[in-house]
């Protein structure tokens, strides 16, 4: 039968089951291994995807100022700002930090505001953590005026990065995180796992051959596609000079000596 | 992943070259530790958030001073004190370093470090207008070949320090290399092993895992005589590095792809003759 809907975790060990039949037995086989294996699997074909789908591999959570951001953190996307209002922040380098949220020196016109929130990504006790301004960091007792602290709320809001699917969060009737095009390859890679337990020299071989040749061909076409979209978008892009070479013909204006 | 399951994960993907047998937990482990530091130093620079850890230092337990510049008076007759203390034998490079004390009016101030030359270090502090005096603070960190730590000297007012202030503390954040991770565990319980103890390995962000277990192997598949078993190896380590190199290619591309144009403007390309044949060109 032709299941409707999308893969779930106990399909794909199905399929690793019949591919594998020869070689299982009633010693070898174990659903908890390969449970584990699959995950394992869909995690390293996540990696893999990562560039082809951008889009696809994605995670939301709830963070304010100083969250310790999960494991399975691998870049930002993007943090929308809820709380007290909405207003998308905008990722800078941690060296910039400094420069943007310190109460007395932060910068005149480009500091982090309710409006104009900013984040970055450092590090505590080896966790990465998400850094949110403005906020209440060393601010004690009343500042000398005309300076003001932050008196508003703290910043709450959802970020969403980019992630590979976490051991806990996957059992046997979870859905396929990952594409389903991309369904294949998790099935060979389980399935390469799980011969090597079993161990089957020729086939492992061949299977091995083909994981890493179908590999290679779907990065060969990407690779491919993308060198013609960025050749398309040179082709499209022309330069326009940001100001007119018209001469001045109001009465008083500047005559234009840029050409 | 902690140890057992690196370890776990490591001996399934060897006896895909049928060497499994060949090599014990401990020699792994070996190899293992060495492709968690290889792995950092070749990806830190295209995921520098990922390695970036911090730590706070209280000054007013620190009683090393710099015998080379403390004391020191800038042009204005100012007195520092410089400190000089040991950084973390894991550290690569620092990345921020802050420095707070509260004042009588319990203002908590929070001024950068400054880092200069190691050349500058000592002209800085004399400095009429750029030395420590200024809302940055100047410091400067070096390598010892002595005992192969690094080392951070840094300099404040000597009034700040003289005055007392209710805590006077200092931020590190910087880039580390991860440090050995240990299999045994002598000083608790004997010469037992004890890997639930330091398996918590969160250093290695999760998606890196499978980099560090091919290097892993590719430095076990090393210590063999198995030529084709290597060469399958490589062959895998090089489509991951393939695939990291290519991410960062493609990340900088479509940067570049969001400006109008990436030509240089010449007069060749310029608009001259007007806006009627700029539009017939389609450019507008």
């Amino acid at each position: 039968m032709i299941p409707y809907r999308k893969t779930l975790i106990r399909d794909i060990m199905d399929e690793v089951v019949l591919r594998a039949r020869n070689f299982i037995n009633f010693y070898n086989y174990d659903s908890e291994f390969l449970l584990t294996q699959v995950i394992q699997s869909i995690r390293t074909t996540g990696f893999h995807l990562l560039p082809f789908r951008v889009w696809a591999l994605t995670k939301q959570i709830p963070v304010t100022h100083r969250t310790t951001l999960p494991l399975d953190f691998i870049s930002p996307i993007r943090l929308i700002i809820q709380e007290p209002k909405l207003a998308e922040a905008r990722l800078v380098d941690f060296r910039e930090y400094y420069q943007l949220a310190n109460w007395r020196y932060q910068h005149s016109w480009n500091k982090s505001t309710e409006l104009n929130p900013i984040y970055c990504i450092t590090g505590v006790s080896h966790n990465k953590v998400i850094f949110i301004a403005p906020n209440n960091d060393y601010q004690t007792g009343t500042p000398p005026p005309p300076l003001k602290y932050y008196t508003g709320a703290p910043l709450q809001g959802i970020l969403e990065y980019h992630s590979v699917p976490n051991y806990n969060d996957l059992n046997e009737n979870s859905y396929l995180p990952l594409p389903e095009e991309f369904k294949e390859l998790v099935i060979l890679e389980t399935t390469i796992r799980f011969l090597s337990k079993v161990t089957d020299n020729y086939y492992l071989l061949n299977l091995h051959k083909n994981l890493v040749e179908k590999k290679t061909k779907l990065w060969d076409e990407y690779v491919k596609k993308l060198q013609s979209e960025y050749k398309e978008m040179d082709e499209f892009t022309e330069p326009i000079p940001p100001f007119s070479t018209q001469p001045a013909v109001v009465p008083g204006e500047l005559p234009n000596r840029l050409i | 992943m902690t140890i057992q399951q690196y370890l776990d994960e490591i001996k399934l993907r060897l006896l895909r070259f049928q060497v499994s047998s060949q090599f014990d937990d401990l020699k792994i482990l070996t190899f293992l530790n060495q492709a968690r530091q290889t792995i950092t130093l070749q990806v830190i620079d295209i995921y520098p958030d990922l390695f970036v850890t911090s730590l706070k230092y209280n000054l007013k337990n620190i009683q090393t001073f710099d015998p080379l510049t403390n004391g020191l008076q800038d042009l204005n007759g100012n007195l520092i004190t410089a400190y000089l203390i040991r950084l973390p034998a894991e550290l690569y490079k620092p990345i921020e370093i802050w420095v707070f004390w509260e004042t009588e009016d319990g203002i908590t101030e929070w001024r950068q470090l400054r880092l200069v030359s190691k050349k500058e270090y000592y002209f800085t502090l004399k400095h009429s207008f750029n030395s420590t005096q200024t809302p940055t603070f100047v410091g400067t960190y070096w390598h010892s070949v002595e005992d192969g730590f690094y080392y951070l000297s840094f300099a404040l007012p000597k009034t700040l320090v003289d005055s007392n202030p209710s805590k006077l503390e200092m931020d590190i954040y910087y880039y580390y290399i991860p440090m050995p991770l240990e299999l045994y565990n002598d000083s608790i319980s004997g010469p037992q092993v004890l890997p639930s103890i330091f398996d918590d390995e969160i250093i290695i962000p999760s998606f890196l895992e499978e980099l560090v277990i091919q290097q892993t192997i590719l430095y076990l598949l090393t210590t063999i005589d198995q030529a084709n078993a290597l060469q399958r190896c490589k062959d895998e380590l090089e489509i991951f590095w393939n695939i990291i190199n290519f991410n960062k290619e493609i990340s900088n591309l479509r940067k570049r792809s969001l400006l109008p144009s990436k030509k240089n403007i010449t007069a060749s390309n310029l608009p001259v003759i007007g806006i009627e044949q700029s539009s017939s060109n389609g450019n507008q």
